[in-house]
């Protein structure tokens, strides 16, 4: 197998990895029953005062889980073609995960990240810095999407695509169902009105 | 957040059913050769032993069960040639026809398809990432 078709399956393995979490990261944001049973834990923890290690328990239950799941399709990528790349791609993009949390969370101190005077990050197609993600943690649903975990490229393809994606988040769905719900009593109440015989 | 989505008891239903369908899939050989037997049985047995339904899990099993067939036929018919057996698995990609990527590749959907279910009556869905 040549070093180049390695390069390519890793890399191709490496950004559908990433794609899918920015897309996931986006997801939860617009399922509030969801993001209250897991992704907020993640959210109320860093945007206190720093008061304990970074990576906790449940972050490296998240990305662990998600890299291990990761690498068991692309491992068998790699079997079923005996490119070695593709598992390359998974091990490095769980590698990357944890690092770049780190890098991304760097601004967690002593002063809250909400006192820190981040500015709203301009709409720019380069990596996700750490101030871009600090923007994230104070303002997770500004119309400017951070939900980007290392290019923020593809926040700028998922604004293009808010307008269309958005039918199919769990906020989405459960908005139209309560608004269907709170239209059917109104027809069922609405009394047919008959013209009065002659 | 759990991305794997299984719990102890399901990946010990998922090690047993792999156990007993690789059995039965060297059963059949030489005259059947039938990889996606393993991919059933991986799936029942999980499903066999979950508490919750899981799509996720479903997944996970899904390409587990492509990698536990391709295990049992370089297991139980190798290509030879006096290779240890870590050769052969590196090599298995050079044994793969068409039709056998067809039967792997059924045996991974039978895999999904059941593992992501449980024979528990009443068992919850759980939910990606929980």
């Amino acid at each position: 197998m040549s070093l180049s078709g390695s390069l390519l399956a890793g890399g191709f393995v490496f950004l559908v990895a990433d794609i899918v979490y920015v897309l996931d990261h986006y997801f939860v944001h617009h399922d509030r029953e969801r993001y209250a049973r897991t992704h907020a834990r993640h959210h109320r923890r860093y945007n206190g005062p720093k008061d304990a290690p970074h990576l906790d328990r449940g972050e490296r239950a998240t990305y662990n889980t998600a890299g291990a799941a990761s690498c068991v399709g692309a491992s068998v990528l790699t079997l079923y073609t005996g490119n070695p790349g593709f598992l390359v791609g998974a091990l490095l993009k769980w590698a990357h995960s944890l690092l770049f949390h780190l890098y991304q969370h760097r601004w967690w101190g002593a002063v809250p990240v909400g006192n820190q005077g981040i500015a709203r990050p301009r709409a720019w197609w380069g990596m996700a810095s750490w101030r871009y993600h600090a923007f994230h943690h104070t303002q997770p649903n500004d119309g400017r999407f951070t939900y980007a975990e290392s290019w923020a490229g593809f926040d700028r393809l998922l604004e293009l695509a808010h307008p269309w994606l958005v039918r199919f988040t769990a906020d989405h769905r459960r908005a139209a169902k309560e608004r269907r719900h709170a239209a059917a009593p109104r027809r069922r109440a609405a009394p047919r009105l008959r013209e009065p015989r002659s | 957040m759990n991305w794997l989505a299984w719990d102890a008891r399901a990946f010990l239903g998922a090690l047993v059913g792999t156990a007993v369908g690789a059995a039965v899939y060297a059963a059949f050989l030489p005259a059947h050769e039938a990889p996606w037997i393993v991919g059933l049985s991986l799936g029942l047995g999980t499903a066999a032993a979950a508490r919750d339904k899981s799509t996720v899990r479903g997944i996970v099993l899904g390409a587990t069960a492509l990698w536990a067939s391709a295990l049992a036929q370089v297991t139980w018919m190798p290509q030879g040639g006096g290779r240890t057996w870590l050769a052969e698995v590196g090599d298995f990609h050079a044994s793969l026809t068409m039709e056998r990527v067809a039967l792997h590749a059924f045996g991974c959907l039978l895999a999904g398809l059941v593992a992501a279910r449980s024979l528990r009556a009443g068992a919850r869905r759980r939910l990606a990432g929980t």
